[in-house]
C-alpha cells in the first residue's frame, strides 16, 4: 500500500519548468531515493511535497489526502516531516530543548490547563522530556543534552536536525541531503540510522548525492534530470540503466559535479 | 543541572516577601508612587516581552493598546459609572480582541507589515482622541475616572500598590507558565527557525496571533489600571515615545527571560526619579547608561549576569 502517491506535479517559476509532470509512489516503509544532476529539481520536488510551494499542477495524496498546496505546518501535522539540505536548527536553544519544541505535534495541552499547570500537562511535560531523552540516547548524543545547538560539531548538527525531525513522531520523513559534507564514518552512521528510523516503521523519501549511501540503503531509486523522471527501479537497475548513465556523464548539459 | 529544589523556591520567596513587606516600612507616598508606575511599565514591559523576547516581533504599537486600556476603562467609569472591577476585564477583552484582528491581518504577510500597521495604531489613537471631543475631552484629557474601591475601602497608595504587586505577580506567573510550555517553546521556535517550526508542524500565524493577543490583554489592563489610579487620562498616552521606552525596558532588561522586562522596568522607572536631582544633565546620564548596557550587556542585564553565573557551571541556555 502507498503511503504516497505523486501524480503529474509540475512546478514552474515564471517560464521556467522546475518540476515537469513527476509522478511516482512510496510504499509504506519503504526507503525511495531520489538522485540526479545538479539542478534537477530534486529540492524542488521536496519544496512542492512538503508544502514550502504550492504546485503549479499534479495532485500529491498522503495517507489518503490530497495535500498540493496546503501550508507546511498542515501537512506536517499530518505526520509528513522533512529536514533541510542547508543546517537548520533552533540555534540558541539547548539540544534537549529542541528535541521538546519538535514534539508539538504530539502534544494537545492547551492554554487555560497549562496556566493551572493541571496534572494532564505536567504528565504531558514528562512524556516529552522522556521521549526527548530517547532520541538523544537514540543519536549517542545524551552528554549533549544542554548544550547550546549552535555548539555542537558540524556531524552532530546533522544528526540533531533528524532528531528534530524524529521528535515530531512522523510516519514519513523527508530527508533532504542528510549526509552532505559528513566524513565517511559519519556516513555510515547516519545510514544505520535511517536503518533504524525505517525498522521503527517510518516511510522514508531521500535525495542525496552520496551514491554508496543511495544504492545500499535504497529499495527503490527515482532519478531526475532537467525536471522530468527519467528512471525508476531498484538499485541494481539504476546502476545499469543507459538514460540514467546518460544524464550523468554525458547528454546536452555536461555536469561533472557529482 | 537543576538547582537544588529549596534554593530555588527561597530564591523566588525572598524577593517576593519583600516586595510584600515594602508598605510597612515605606510610608512616603512619593516612593510608593513610584514604585506603583514601576509596576505599571513592568506590565508593560513583560507583555511586550512576549512580542520580542518570545516570538521575535516588533510591536511598535504597545503604548496604544496600553491607551486604549486606559480610555475604554476610563470612559466606561466617567460616562457610565462603572467600576475598574468591570473596567478592567472589559479593557482587557477589546485589546486581546484588537490584538486578535490586527494579528490576524498583519501576521499573513511576514516582513514589515505588522511593525508598520502597529507604529501606525498608535498615531491614529492619538489622532482620534485628540479630535473625538464629545467622546474624549480630546487633548483636555477624561477627568474625573473614579478610583478604585473595594468592600467601602478607598484605597490608598499602599492598597494601589498591593493591588499592582498582585498584578505584576500574575503576569509573570502566567508568561513562565507559558514559556516553559509547549505555547512557550513554540513561540521560541518561531523566532529561531522559523521553516524549521512549521517543518514540525507549528502554525507560525496562529501562534503569532495568539501570543500578540495574550500580550496586548496584558497591555490593555495595565492601562485600565492607570486610568483608575490616577483618574486623568489624556491623548499623550498613545505617544510613541511610551512605546520606545517599554521597547527600551525589555531590551535593556533582556528579552526573553522572565526577569529581564522587570528588571528594566524598574530601572528606568526609578533612575529619571533619581537623576531629577541633576535635572540638565538627567538625559545625558539617562542616554549614557543606555548606551553602556547595550554595548557591554548586548543580550541585556539578566541574561548578562545569568551567563556569568552558568558559565562555572558549563550549561548555557538561552530563554531562561
Amino acid at each position: 500500500m502507498s503511503i504516497l502517491k505523486v501524480e503529474g506535479v509540475v512546478q514552474r517559476f515564471g517560464g521556467l519548468v522546475a518540476v515537469n509532470n513527476v509522478g511516482f509512489n512510496v510504499g509504506q516503509n519503504e526507503i525511495v531515493s531520489i538522485i540526479g544532476p545538479n539542478g534537477a529539481g530534486k529540492t524542488t520536488l521536496f519544496n512542492v511535497i512538503a508544502g514550502t510551494y504550492k504546485p503549479s499542477e499534479g495532485s500529491i495524496i498522503f495517507k489518503g489526502k490530497e495535500i498540493a498546496g496546503l501550508p507546511a505546518a498542515t501537512i506536517a501535522k499530518q505526520g509528513l516531516v522533512r529536514t533541510f539540505q542547508i543546517t537548520s536548527l533552533f540555534s540558541n536553544v539547548s539540544v534537549l530543548e529542541s528535541l521538546k519544541i519538535a514534539q508539538h505535534r504530539t502534544l494537545e495541552s492547551n492554554l487555560f490547563n497549562v496556566l493551572i499547570n493541571a496534572p494532564s500537562v505536567r504528565a504531558e511535560e514528562q512524556v516529552a522530556e522522556k521521549r526527548a531523552y530517547e532520541i538523544l540516547a537514540l543519536l549517542k548524543l545524551e552528554n549533549k543534552a544542554n548544550h547550546l545547538s549552535d555548539s555542537l560539531p558540524y556531524g552532530e548538527q546533522r544528526l540533531l536536525e533528524i532528531g528534530i525531525a524524529l521528535a515530531a513522531k512522523p510516519d514519513m520523513l523527508l530527508l533532504d541531503e542528510p549526509a552532505a559534507g559528513l566524513n565517511e564514518t559519519e556516513t555510515i552512521e547516519l545510514m544505520g540510522l535511517i536503518a533504524l528510523l525505517r525498522d521503527e516503521g517510518i516511510t522514508i523519501l531521500l535525495v542525496e548525492h552520496d551514491m554508496n549511501l543511495v544504492m545500499s540503503i535504497s529499495d527503490r531509486i527515482l532519478v531526475l534530470a532537467n525536471g522530468t523522471k527519467i528512471a525508476e527501479g531498484l538499485p541494481s537497475e539504476i546502476q545499469t540503466n543507459p538514460d540514467v548513465i546518460e544524464a550523468y556523464l554525458g547528454g546536452d548539459i555536461m555536469d561533472f559535479s557529482e | 543541572m537543576k538547582m537544588n529544589k529549596t534554593t530555588t523556591k527561597l530564591l523566588q520567596t525572598i524577593p517576593v516577601l519583600i516586595l510584600l513587606a515594602v508598605p510597612v516600612v515605606v510610608t512616603n507616598n512619593y516612593v510608593l508612587n513610584v514604585l506603583i508606575m514601576a509596576g505599571i511599565w513592568t506590565l508593560l514591559a513583560s507583555s511586550l516581552n512576549i512580542m520580542i523576547g518570545l516570538v521575535g516581533q516588533l510591536s511598535m504599537g504597545h503604548a496604544a493598546f496600553y491607551g486604549i486600556g486606559a480610555y475604554i476603562s476610563g470612559l466606561l467609569s466617567v460616562r457610565l459609572g462603572i467600576p475598574i472591577w468591570l473596567g478592567m476585564p472589559a479593557a482587557g477583552l477589546a485589546t486581546t480582541f484588537l490584538g486578535y484582528l490586527i494579528g490576524k491581518l498583519t501576521f499573513r504577510v511576514r516582513g514589515s507589515a505588522f511593525v508598520l500597521v502597529t507604529l501606525g495604531l498608535g498615531e491614529v489613537m492619538r489622532l482620534v482622541t485628540n479630535n473625538w471631543m464629545s467622546l474624549t475631552n480630546g487633548p483636555l484629557g477624561l477627568q474625573g475616572i473614579s478610583p478604585v474601591k473595594l468592600f467601602g475601602v478607598n484605597f490608598t497608595y499602599k492598597h494601589y500598590y498591593y493591588f499592582i504587586l498582585l498584578l505584576v505577580l500574575l503576569v509573570s506567573y502566567i508568561i513562565w507558565r507559558i514559556k516553559n510550555s509547549r505555547f512557550g517553546r513554540a513561540f521560541i521556535a518561531m523566532n529561531e527557525n522559523e521553516p524549521l517550526a512549521n517543518a514540525v508542524a507549528i502554525h507560525s500565524e496562529r501562534f503569532l496571533v495568539l501570543a500578540f493577543m495574550i500580550s496586548t490583554c496584558i497591555a490593555g489592563i495595565a492601562g485600565s489600571f492607570y486610568a483608575h489610579y490616577v483618574t486623568f487620562i489624556s491623548p499623550d498616552l498613545f505617544l510613541l515615545s511610551n512605546t520606545v521606552t517599554i521597547v527600551v525596558m525589555v531590551i535593556v532588561g533582556g528579552k526573553g527571560t522572565v526577569l529581564g522586562p522587570i528588571v528594566g522596568a524598574i530601572i528606568f522607572t526609578l533612575l529619571p526619579e533619581w537623576l531629577r536631582a541633576i535635572d540638565n544633565y538627567r538625559m545625558l546620564i539617562y542616554g549614557l547608561i543606555l548606551m553602556f548596557s547595550i554595548l557591554f550587556m548586548k543580550r541585556g542585564i539578566v541574561p548578562s549576569f545569568a551567563r556569568i553565573i552558568k558559565k562555572k557551571r558549563g550549561a548555557l541556555h538561552e530563554y531562561s
